[in-house]
């Protein structure tokens, strides 16, 4: 039995966030890409989190539908699902920086600042992706030769992928949807995004330390959900 | 009767362009986003409401706008088998020299399903003369990480104009006058391309390419013509870059 509504709390303390040179200079190498790609993410850096409560899954459909009957907020741009069965517990996208953020006040919580997002993706062990430091292609929902494209959008429920769960047992970290959080540059008007979602086709840009995808707050993303945090 | 059909959107800048060659896509230009001195550039969106595009009886479409004590510009799009050709004619209307001027021209395929490229996987630039892999090259990261700018060989070096130094996001290399996406499966190029461009711009979060063109330093009162082409075309990337360089040869 799945409960959405679950939250995981993270103990305070430091973690390990961002990249080092070595690491870039590996992907590099491995994926032929400049490394400037990840400079953003430097330095790999100690950063201390006070304990918080992370949403288990990322906000689904069925959540948000249900603020949306409740508030009479904006729904999600309408987009059409690859598989639509069990379509309320898919994440929600095509939402707006300001529509997380407003779901997460009416649900009594915030979102994630992007370094708690990355602890909860992470653990404390400087890890690349959520479980652990080998590539594995059947731990997330991704796009593995572009196969996939925008006209139908190809969530899965939040649920399907045990083996992508992160050192915390928060899951969907890496794929499925790249997530709003609550950091924000350029005056807020772009808002920040951590990792990739179904879309996403490198895995370099599925890792949690990612945030190359933060993109201007007034858009909405077929790729792009949130969860929210405590 | 070419390949490539052209559709404007009424008080827009936009023109939406669809190709029998690739009937799944729907490819956009926005003619511009922005134009005139770039300094001191206009941005377009406030005043659309007095866009009025008219189509041709040859088919192409134009449209004029006026921005007083500032500048007026002509915009004539022609569709050709496998390109569109863009012909902006820009006027100084102030009291002042502009150092630098340009026209932000948009051309988006985030709609274009089979070229879309938000990753910049297979996203292409020409550098002293060979084409290459812009992901496999130097990014100026900014607080806006999916956008990038280039300087263009033989232009003045894009950074000297406010417009572009403002995006903060300037790669240190420096390209030909194009860029170009590839369609997923290989067999088509999507491009743009400026004569006498002053920079170039991508955006990954539309997947838009820009040539933006140069209409030099114009004195008050005189006017400056600028062409754009877009390319949506068969074959594979080689065979674009020859186009190109036939197209805009010295």
């Amino acid at each position: 039995m799945v409960d959405l509504e679950e939250m995981i709390r993270i103990p305070g303390g430091t973690f390990i966030m961002g990249t080092d040179e070595r690491e870039i200079d590996e992907m590099s190498r491995t994926f032929r890409v400049h490394r400037s790609w990840f400079l953003r993410e430097t330095p790999r850096r100690d950063v201390y989190v006070a304990d918080f409560l992370i949403d288990k899954y990322p906000v689904t459909r069925g959540q948000y539908a249900r603020f949306v009957r409740e508030t009479g907020h904006r729904p999600p741009l309408a987009s059409r699902l690859e598989e639509p069965g069990d379509a309320d517990m898919h994440p929600v996208v095509g939402v707006r920086w300001a529509d997380a953020k407003a779901y997460a006040k009416w649900a009594g919580k915030r979102l994630p600042t992007a370094a708690e997002w990355e602890k909860a993706a992470r653990g404390t062990d400087g890890r690349t992706w959520s479980w652990g430091n080998e590539w594995n292609p059947n731990a997330l929902n991704w796009n593995p030769n572009e196969q996939r494209d925008a006209r139908r959008v190809g969530t899965r429920p939040v649920y399907s992928y045990p083996e992508g769960v992160s050192p915390y047992g928060v899951w969907d970290m890496c794929g499925n949807v790249a997530e709003w959080t609550a950091d924000g540059y350029l005056g807020d008007r772009v808002g920040s995004v951590k990792s990739g979602g179904w879309l996403t086709s490198q895995p370099y840009n599925l890792r949690p330390a990612f945030g190359g995808f933060s993109q201007w707050a007034e858009n909405a993303s077929p790729f792009i959900g949130f969860r929210c945090a405590t | 009767m070419g390949a490539i059909s052209i559709e404007p959107v009424q008080h827009s800048m936009v023109v939406r362009i669809k190709s029998a060659d690739f009937p799944d896509d729907s490819f956009a230009v926005t003619i511009p986003e922005s134009i005139g001195d770039g300094s001191k550039s206009i941005w377009v969106q406030p005043m659309v409401s007095r866009i009025e595009w008219r189509t041709n009886p040859d088919g192409s479409l134009q449209y004029e706008l006026d921005v007083p004590d500032e500048a007026r510009y002509a915009v004539h799009v022609t569709a050709n088998d496998d390109t569109v050709d863009i012909e902006i004619t820009l006027t100084n209307n102030s009291n002042r020299v502009w150092e630098t001027s340009h026209a932000f021209t948009c051309f988006n395929g985030a709609a274009a399903y089979s070229f879309a490229d938000h990753e910049l996987i297979r996203t292409y630039g020409g550098h002293t003369g060979k084409l290459i892999r812009l992901i496999e090259h130097p990014r100026k990261p900014s607080e806006r990480p999916p956008i990038q700018l280039y300087g263009v060989e033989g232009a003045p070096s894009a950074n000297q104009t406010p417009f572009v130094a403002g995006f903060k996001a300037t790669s240190p290399i420096v390209l030909e006058g194009f860029l170009a996406i590839v369609s997923k499966n290989r067999q088509g190029v999507m491009a743009v391309a400026s004569r006498n461009p002053l920079y170039l711009f991508n955006n990954l979060e539309y997947s838009c390419i820009h040539a933006c063109p140069n209409f030099g330093r114009p004195v008050p009162g005189n006017s400056a013509p600028a062409f754009t082409r877009l390319y949506v075309m068969r074959g594979d990337l080689e065979s674009f870059y020859k186009r190109f360089r036939t197209d805009f040869a010295a």
